[in-house]
């Protein structure tokens, strides 16, 4: 994959160590990674010994400090990417073009981790592993659509068309994500309704403190994992492409 | 006071009305190119009107011959077979395009970009419809269904499930037409994102053979997922048909 043809070859002059998200800063690799594995454990223990034990669900429902951050974060991802290629499609900067390249594929990944997640909660509680629940049913569709995505990425396109394409991709993904949400409402669900964001307020379904507790830190825990890993990514992709344009120049040189 | 050509140029041109009707007439000669080039190969229309029966006739094998009595099975059926007609309709008159250059040809001329996907888009509704509107009714006496609600109360839900899968459809065969596994990738991308029109569309059908009426939820949703994708794929047009 060379990005050596693309509309903006950085120039020789651009130090490409000082952008802090793409190579270099050891402080916020220490700072991500460090603080994603204190988290996790502290999370796992909130989730797993302090939160108490559900009324009617039992045990199993101890999932959903794993399940619902990684769907936020999905969500959150699968949005950006949209923003990032409207943005691109706009301002042809290659950096919204790695970003939303990279947005996607970790976003795939924990759009991956709610569906093998979700199951695992289904099977005690429903009796089945899956049903074609709206709203599991579309999860199932958006991460189709990211692979998708994914799939014009790995196509052996000219750069910068396959930039724009992946782009338009990008925000279609993206406006499908309220259109979820209004089938959602339309026809019935069987996933649970939502008891932290809800009309009453901040937390108003949760009935112990503790469910919240447990789920704000595991919540946080999985946002800097998130952070920690899509850093990488793109630091990945920006030393291809600093490879790729070292390799131009020096078929230019000989 | 007569204006000036010099004068009207330094303003930038013809004003509003007379760019917005040169705006459609360019959106007209597309679609005419299209149709024109429809009915004298005949390539598109009949192929997939003859594919849509026999997907029609495939899932009453598939299903058993009782299948159709029951109105959701059937109406499931119906938008299955008109997806994958669709996807085959649209694959080909974008991979005509891309023969011979003609994409090359339709870039350089001096047309406005949206135009011309929307004239493109136009004219895959059009193919798309006669393919609706000849096979409902082989459908209505195949599935033994009221011919009167397959005609005539089916058209508002017909016609606006087609514009959905008709805008995000152009614009994704747009994309897949220049990639190496066309017929594969158009699939691919499309169905996901117009599967909200399919469940839209099945239901309303099946509302509307079941005699209850349209039922508003399917021909509301439908509406807004419309206007989405109309008005994104026109402005995102220009970046898929650059060279």
């Amino acid at each position: 994959m060379s990005y050596a043809h693309t509309q903006k070859p950085a120039p020789p002059s651009t130090p490409l160590k000082e952008q802090w998200l793409e190579v270099g800063s050891k402080t916020y690799d220490f700072l991500t990674i460090g603080g994603a594995l204190v988290l996790m454990v502290g999370a796992l223990y909130l989730g797993l010994l302090y939160a108490p034990t559900e009324r009617i669900q039992g045990e199993a429902y101890r999932i959903i400090y794993v399940h619902v951050p990684v769907a936020w974060i999905a969500f959150l991802a699968f949005g950006l990417v949209g923003v990032m290629s409207a943005l691109y499609l706009w301002k042809k900067d290659r950096r919204l073009d790695i970003y939303a390249h990279s947005l996607a594929e970790v976003g795939v990944i924990f759009c991956t981790l709610i569906l093998l997640t979700g199951p695992i909660w289904g099977r005690p509680i429903w009796g089945v592993w899956w049903v074609w629940d709206m709203r599991l049913t579309l999860t199932l569709l958006l991460w189709f659509i990211y692979v998708g995505y994914l799939m014009i990425r790995a196509q052996d396109l000219e750069p910068g068309r396959k930039a724009r394409y992946a782009a338009v991709l990008g925000i279609f993904g993206a406006l499908t994500i309220p259109l979820n949400h209004f089938s959602v409402q339309l026809w019935r669900t069987l996933h649970p309704q939502p008891v932290v964001l809800t009309e009453r307020g901040f937390g108003s379904g949760l009935t112990d403190p503790a469910f919240l507790i447990a789920l704000v830190v595991s919540s946080v825990a999985f946002a800097v994992l998130f952070a920690a890993v899509l850093r990488q990514r793109i630091s990945l992709e920006w030393m291809r492409e600093e490879l790729a344009q070292l390799q131009h120049r020096a078929a230019e040189g000989q | 006071m007569v204006e000036l050509k010099e004068q009207k140029l330094l303003r930038g041109g013809p004003t509003w009305p007379r760019r917005r009707w040169r705006y459609f007439a360019q959106v007209g000669a597309i679609v005419w190119k299209d149709v024109v080039v429809e009915y004298r190969s005949k390539g598109v229309v009949i192929t997939m009107a003859v594919f849509t029966l026999l997907v029609l006739v495939l899932f009453n094998f598939a299903f058993g011959p009782g299948a159709g009595r029951e109105v959701p099975v059937a109406s499931g059926i119906l938008w299955t077979a008109f997806l994958f007609a669709a996807v085959l309709g649209m694959n080909h008159t974008f991979a005509l395009e891309k023969e011979g250059d003609c994409m090359q040809g339709l870039l350089l001329s001096p047309i406005d970009r949206s135009a011309l996907f929307l004239g493109k888009m136009v004219g895959n509704l059009i193919f798309l419809l006669v393919v609706e509107a000849v096979s409902l009714p082989l459908f209505g006496i195949l599935y033994n269904l009221p011919l009167h609600l397959v005609v005539w109360t089916l058209a508002p839900i017909v016609l606006l499930a087609t514009v959905g899968l008709g805008s995000v459809g152009s614009l994704f065969a747009s994309i897949a037409v220049n990639t190496k596994a066309r017929e594969v990738m158009l699939p691919l991308l499309l169905f996901p994102v117009v599967v909200p029109v399919l469940i839209a569309a099945v239901r309303g059908t099946a509302h509307v053979l079941a005699g209850e009426g349209w039922g508003g939820d399917a021909l509301r949703f439908l509406v807004v997922y419309d206007v989405v994708f109309l008005v994104a794929s026109l402005l995102v047009a220009e970046y898929v048909l650059e060279e």
